[in-house]
């Protein structure tokens, strides 16, 4: 075999390896769903803060994260299903996310309500995990919309350190529309309901 | 002991096809057949004789299992195929670099 063929066997098997590691088990509207879910949680506490209901504050978020921790748990079931190929990057993400999950859930509910910290801390502590999430998730898969939505979640985070706590609503919407619903709409965009990069190579 | 540097490349690995479906293996945990087929481009007879041919050399296992009532088949790479291809590899690379000598 000459040198010239090797270099180019070794450049197929990279292209194969490099096609497969992208094949997503991300789907956009993973990331859509849970964008507005927590939009009409922000808007119904908005409401809420309005109409001085402050009681029931805490029930308007249990029960639309409720409803996402719901789908988060029975839409990859309903996914695997379909899927056709099991890659390790798609393992590592959604480890990744349930990590963050439970993060969100022990700093969003566990923490404030047992008094260790002040609920004006939520929003921050929030934006801090969902930037590590889609960054990470832009690392694994080489999406540099995800990197900058991680990139523009921190860059909320440090903006509430200056912020009146009564804007962190209105930020919070502006952080989840373009850290969360952009690059899942760009997902659906890019990769459909198939959700991953199926190129045929002939050789 | 270090391997000749004329000794040829392993045959059941150097197919183009057999080469492609065990560069796909070696990155996910499990592909179906279909997946195969769409990514590598070929008939259903030709990645059959190739998968056969793969599964007895021992390079990779198949799972026959049921989606509903559709039978689905998922191929993975074993860890002998693993170590064979990652031989395969270091002697491509061993070929290119007495070419660039």
């Amino acid at each position: 075999m000459k040198s010239e063929q090797a270099v180019e066997d070794i450049q197929f098997i990279k292209e194969m390896i490099e096609k497969t590691k992208k094949s997503a088990v991300v789907y956009g509207d993973y990331f859509i769903t849970w964008g507005v879910l927590i939009i009409l949680a922000l808007l119904g506490n908005y409401v809420l803060v309005y109409l001085k209901r402050f009681q029931f504050i805490w029930a308007d978020w249990v029960i639309f994260m409720g409803i996402g921790t719901l789908y988060s748990i029975f839409y990859p079931i309903k996914k695997k299903s379909k899927m056709r190929v099991r890659t390790y990057a798609g393992k590592t993400l959604a480890n990744l996310w349930t990590a963050c999950g439970v993060a969100f859930i022990l700093m969003g509910f566990v923490f404030p309500l047992s008094g260790f910290y002040s609920y004006k801390l939520i929003p921050v502590l929030i934006s801090t995990i969902a930037g590590v999430g889609t960054f990470v998730t832009g690392s694994i898969y080489d999406w540099s919309i995800f990197k900058w939505s991680g990139l523009f979640w921190w860059m909320g985070a440090i903006v509430m350190i200056f912020l009146p706590s009564q804007y962190y609503g209105l930020l919070l919407i502006l952080l989840i529309g373009v850290g969360y619903l952009l690059p899942g709409i760009q997902l659906n965009r890019q990769y459909g309901e198939s959700g991953g990069s199926h190129a045929s190579t002939n050789k | 002991m270090p391997r000749q540097t004329n000794e040829p490349l392993d045959p059941m690995i150097h197919s183009p096809v057999r080469l492609a479906i065990l560069s796909i293996l070696i990155s996910v945990e499990s592909a179906d057949f279909k997946y195969l087929k769409e990514t590598i481009n070929v008939t259903d007879g030709n990645l059959s004789t190739h998968l056969t041919k793969l599964e007895g050399a021992g390079l990779i296992s198949v799972e026959k299992s049921f989606r509903g009532k559709k039978p689905h088949t998922t191929f993975s790479i074993t860890p002998e195929g693993r170590e064979r291809f990652a031989k395969y590899v270091r002697d491509l690379e061993k070929i290119i670099h007495l070419g660039e000598n």
